[in-house]
């Protein structure tokens, strides 16, 4: 097998696309492991796509990372807002408010027992309330029946 | 701490969550996976639209997986995201043919139309041998320049 031309057929940047068929790819595999020079070409044209993506990239509006940040944790966002300017001036371009139309609010962890501390709390107190007055008021009546029992005697 | 103990810990509740990798995966290559996906979807609203939608999917995980090669991994992600957004979204979309030469003609196609090396060669009615020759060549171009 001729490797040069192997490596110039533009089989590796297909492999590293994902463009390859089943077959290529295990040609190319057992190519790598058979042939020194095509397993350096390999790893040559990774590192030539990589900095030629690296070269192409553009960074996205700051805001993103809050709308990627939101739909991990909520599953999905309301309502988004995305930037409509091109994207030649995009690297430029200041944050904007983005507007979250969002029905819940976001709290501490530690506010969920601490409600349902006081929650507990509060029955309790309602109970020994009840319990307090209803066992005052009877004996308010036991002592007005033992005065009237005593003012008959 | 005891090396079945350590591993006990790693096994249990102490992994990293999902959203902090795939934050962690868009703090690296959120720009890289921009700039792919602009050019497939040159609408910034709609590319930011894909932007959110590779970083918030289960197969950009995948890329923390592939150590080898994460960055291609989150390039043919971001490609493979523009690619089907731009079938829901614009289905009727024409495919013209732009550049002087056959790696810019086939560049363009594929990177800026998203279309498979198949797809190409029966647009230029070329075989695909030298489809992937002219994309060789393309990037053999980006190096000497």
């Amino acid at each position: 097998m001729n490797t040069k031309s192997y490596i110039e057929s533009g089989l590796l940047e297909a492999n590293i696309l994902g463009w390859a068929t089943e077959a290529e790819q295990q040609e190319l595999l057992q190519y790598r492991a058979s042939h020194a020079d095509i397993a350096v070409a390999f790893t040559e044209t990774e590192a030539l796509l990589t900095s030629y993506f690296e070269a192409k990239a553009v960074p996205p509006p700051p805001f993103i990372k809050t709308i990627v940040e939101e739909k991990q944790y909520n599953g999905s966002v309301k309502k988004w807002q995305f930037d409509d300017t091109p994207y030649a001036t995009t690297t430029q371009a200041q944050p904007i408010a983005v507007e979250y139309d969002n029905t819940h609010i976001k709290v501490h962890k530690y506010w969920r027992p601490a409600f349902i501390a006081v929650f507990i709390l509060s029955k309790i107190f309602l109970i020994l309330a009840l319990y307090f007055y209803f066992k005052a008021d009877a004996q308010d009546k036991e002592i007005e029946k033992l005065r009237l029992e005593i003012q008959q005697k | 701490m005891h090396k079945s103990d350590a591993s006990k810990f790693l096994n249990s509740s102490h992994k990293v969550p999902l959203h902090t990798e795939q934050l962690a995966l868009y703090e690296r290559y959120g720009a890289l996976a921009y700039g792919v996906i602009l050019q497939l979807i040159p609408e910034t609203s709609a590319a930011q639209e894909v932007l959110v939608e590779v970083f918030t999917s289960a197969q950009v995980l995948a890329c923390n997986d592939n150590e080898h090669d994460k960055t291609l991994c989150v390039v043919r992600t971001a490609r493979a995201k523009a690619i089907a957004y731009k079938q829901r979204n614009m289905p009727n979309q024409v495919i013209e043919i732009k550049g002087k030469s056959l790696p810019e003609q086939v560049f363009n196609l594929a990177f800026h139309q998203g279309l498979s090396p198949d797809a190409i060669a029966e647009t230029l009615a070329i075989p695909r041998e030298a489809v992937l020759k002219a994309i060789n060549e393309h990037f053999k171009n980006f190096r000497k320049s």
